[in-house]
C-alpha cells in the first residue's frame, strides 16, 4: 500500500529496519564468510572478493611478520620449557576454565530468558514497543562498564563477601561477588540476544501473522507454533554473538577494582587480568588466551555449529 | 436466509498523524448459502481488506458483518481462508501445516491425524506428508494451503487471489480441482467467497460476481453467471462471454481516467 511511504520516515520504523537488517547481515556472513563484500565509496562500488579469506590471509601474514621480525629477536615468545614450568606453577587453570564456563552458561540462560521476555514485550505490545525499542537501542550503546558500580555494590552487599588475598594483596571474594560477576556478564550478553530476538520477530511476514490470527493461535500456542520457531535463528546467532561478548566481559567482571579494593572470583577472565595487571607475565596471558580459544572453538563445534545447521528450516522465503 | 450479510462496512486505515486512508466505503451485500461468490476489482480497491474483515482478523471502522445472523467480532472456526502467498509455516512439514488449525481448536491427536490424512488425499499430496514447504512447487504449496483451510471444516471458505502467484497451467488445474472439491464434498464448506482481479477466473468459478471500484472500494456491479456446471464442460457457453463483457465494462466505467498510482 502507498501509505508505507509515510511509515518509512518514522524514527521507530528506521530503528526496527536496522535491527532486522543487522541480524540478517550477520547470519549471511556466518553462512558464507567467503562471499564478496560490496563497499560504496563516494558512489563508486568496490567489490572485495572472498573477503573472509582475504582477512584470514592478512591475519596470518601479519602473525608471521610479528613472530620473525619482533617476537623472536626481542625474546617476547618464551621457550617451551619455560611455558611448561609456568603451567605447572598454576595447576588450577582447568578448574578456572570450568568455573568460567559454568558462570557464562548461567549468565547466558538468564540473559536469554530476560531477552525473550523483553523482546516479546516490545514486539507483541505495540504501544509499549514504541517506547521500549528506542530505549533498548539507547541502552545498548551505553558501555557495559557504566552499569558496573550500581549492579556491583547492590549485589555484594546483599549476598556478602569476605577477604581473600591474592599474592598477599588485600582482595575480596564470596557469594556476593560471584552473583555480581554473573550479573555483570549479563550486561555483555543480553543485548546481542535481545536485538536478534526483536529482529527475528519483526521479520515475521505479515501473512504468517494473519494465519495465526485466523486460526486463533494465542498465548502458549502462538509462542510454540509461531513465535519460537521464527526467533530460533535469532536465538542461535544471538547466542554466538553473546558468548563472544560474554568472554570479553568475563575479563572485567571476574576481577573488579572498586574504590581501591579488589574483588575477584575464580575464572579465566580473572586469571587473565591477574597475569596481566599483577604479575605482568606474558606467558601466562598467552596460556590463558589459548585455553579460552580452545574452549570457544570446542563450544562452536559442539553446540553452535550444530544448531546453525538446523537453522535453514526456520527461515522464511 | 443469507449466510453472510455485509452491512454498510467502511474501513479507514490510520497511519501516524495522517488523516487516514479510506479503503472501503459503505460496502453492502449478502452471500447466499451454498453459493460461489467472486469479487473482482482493480488492485488496491480493498477487496483483500474486505476478506480480512469477514474472517475476523481485522475490524471494520463502521458498519456490521453478520455470519449466520450473528455479528463477526473475531476469528471463527466456521470461517477459513486461503492466501495468495500460501502463508505456510516454513518450519512445519506438510502434515503439520495442515494440522495447525485443528491443533488450535484442541481437536484430539487421533482425530487430527485422520482428518489430515483425508485432506492430503483429497488435494493429491500423497507421499509429500513429511516434506517441508520449501521443497514443494508453488502449486503444491497452495494445495497445502487449501488442505489446511479445509481441515477445520469451515462453513465459508474465503479465498484471497488464491491462484495469482501460480503459473497459468497450475492455476487452471487448481481452479478445476477446487470446483471438484466443492462439488464432491458432502461435508463443509458449501459456500465460497473468492477475491480476484482476473475476470475470467471470477466468471469461471462463481455463480455471482460483484465488481468493486478503485479506492475507496465500493460495490459498483452485481453480475449473475448462469453457466451450467461443471463449468469446464461449458467453456464456450455464450453466457460466459456475456458475463465477462459486462464485468469488464463496469470496471472501465468506474476506473479513473488518469491512473492514480
Amino acid at each position: 500500500m502507498n501509505t508505507n511511504e509515510t511509515e518509512k520516515r518514522s524514527w521507530l520504523t528506521r530503528i526496527k529496519k536496522a535491527i532486522v537488517e543487522r541480524g540478517r547481515t550477520f547470519r549471511k556472513h556466518l553462512h558464507a564468510p567467503h562471499i564478496s563484500l560490496h563497499l560504496r565509496l563516494r558512489g563508486v562500488r568496490i567489490t572485495l572478493p572472498r573477503w573472509g579469506y582475504v582477512i584470514a590471509l592478512l591475519f596470518f601474514i601479519s602473525l608471521i611478520v610479528f613472530v620473525t621480525v619482533i617476537a623472536i629477536p626481542f625474546k617476547v615468545i618464551p621457550t617451551l620449557a619455560y611455558i611448561i614450568q609456568r603451567m605447572a606453577a598454576y595447576p588450577y587453570v582447568p578448574s578456572y576454565a570450568l568455573r568460567s564456563v559454568i558462570r557464562l552458561t548461567i549468565s547466558y540462560f538468564l540473559s536469554l530468558g530476560l531477552a525473550l521476555a523483553l523482546g516479546l514485550l516490545a514486539t507483541e505490545h505495540k504501544k509499549l514497543g514504541k517506547i521500549l525499542i528506542p530505549f533498548f537501542d539507547i541502552m545498548q550503546s551505553v558501555p557495559a562498564l557504566a552499569f558496573f558500580p550500581i549492579i556491583f555494590i547492590i549485589a555484594i552487599h546483599i549476598f556478602g563477601f569476605y577477604p581473600s588475598s591474592i599474592n598477599s594483596t588485600t582482595a575480596y571474594t564470596g557469594p556476593g561477588v560471584e552473583i555480581a560477576s554473573t550479573l555483570l556478564l549479563m550486561t555483555g550478553m543480553l543485548w546481542y540476544q535481545l536485538f536478534n530476538i526483536i529482529g527475528s520477530i519483526l521479520a515475521i511476514p505479515h501473512d504468517i501473522h494473519e494465519v495465526s490470527r485466523l486460526f486463533n493461535l494465542r498465548g502458549w500456542k502462538r509462542f510454540r507454533h509461531v513465535i519460537f520457531p521464527a526467533i530460533f535463528p535469532g536465538i542461535v546467532t544471538g547466542g554466538i554473538q553473546s558468548w563472544g561478548g560474554g568472554w570479553n566481559a568475563s575479563i572485567v567482571s571476574e576481577y573488579v577494582t572498586y574504590s581501591n579494593n579488589i574483588y575477584w572470583v575464580q575464572g579465566l577472565g580473572f586469571f587473565l587480568s591477574y597475569a596481566a595487571w599483577m604479575l605482568g607475565d606474558t606467558t601466562l596471558v598467552i596460556l590463558d588466551i589459548i585455553t579460552m580459544s580452545a574452549i570457544i572453538l570446542f563450544l562452536n563445534r559442539v553446540v553452535w555449529h550444530r544448531l546453525f545447521e538446523t537453522m535453514e528450516k526456520y527461515s522464511f522465503g | 436466509m443469507p449466510i453472510l450479510e455485509i452491512k454498510n462496512v467502511t474501513k479507514i486505515f490510520h497511519r501516524g498523524k495522517n488523516k487516514g486512508v479510506e479503503a472501503l466505503k459503505d460496502v453492502t451485500f449478502n452471500v447466499e448459502e451454498k453459493s460461489f461468490l467472486s469479487i473482482v476489482g482493480p488492485s488496491g480497491c480493498g477487496k483483500s481488506t474486505l476478506l480480512r474483515l469477514i474472517a475476523g482478523i481485522d475490524h471494520p471502522s463502521s458498519g456490521e458483518i453478520l455470519f449466520e445472523g450473528k455479528p463477526v467480532t473475531g476469528p471463527n472456526p466456521k470461517i477459513s481462508m486461503i492466501f495468495q502467498t500460501f502463508a505456510l509455516f516454513p518450519w512445519k512439514t506438510v502434515e503439520e501445516n495442515i494440522e495447525i488449525g485443528l491443533e488450535a481448536l484442541n481437536v484430539p491427536k487421533e482425530t487430527r491425524l485422520e482428518t489430515v490424512k483425508n485432506e492430503i488425499q483429497l488435494v493429491g499430496l500423497d507421499g509429500f506428508e513429511k516434506a517441508y514447504p520449501r521443497e514443494l512447487s508453488g502449486g503444491m504449496r497452495q494445495r497445502v494451503g487449501i488442505a489446511r483451510a479445509l481441515a477445520i471444516e469451515p462453513k465459508i471458505m474465503l479465498m484471497d487471489e488464491p491462484f495469482s502467484s501460480l503459473d497459468a497451467i497450475t492455476a487452471e488445474t487448481l481452479r478445476r480441482e477446487l470446483l471438484r472439491i466443492w462439488r464432491d464434498r458432502t461435508k463443509q464448506p458449501e459456500t465460497f467467497l473468492m477475491v480476484t482481479h482476473n475476470v475470467n477466473e471470477a466468471v469461471f468459478m462463481a455463480d455471482r460476481v460483484l465488481v468493486m471500484s478503485a479506492r475507496p472500494g465500493t460495490i459498483v456491479g452485481d453480475v449473475r453467471v448462469n453457466v451450467p456446471r461443471p463449468r469446464e464442460k461449458h467453456l464456450r457457453h455464450t453466457e460466459f462471454y456475456d458475463a465477462c463483457d459486462k464485468i469488464v465494462e463496469i470496471i472501465h466505467k468506474y476506473s479513473p481516467t488518469h491512473p492514480t498510482h
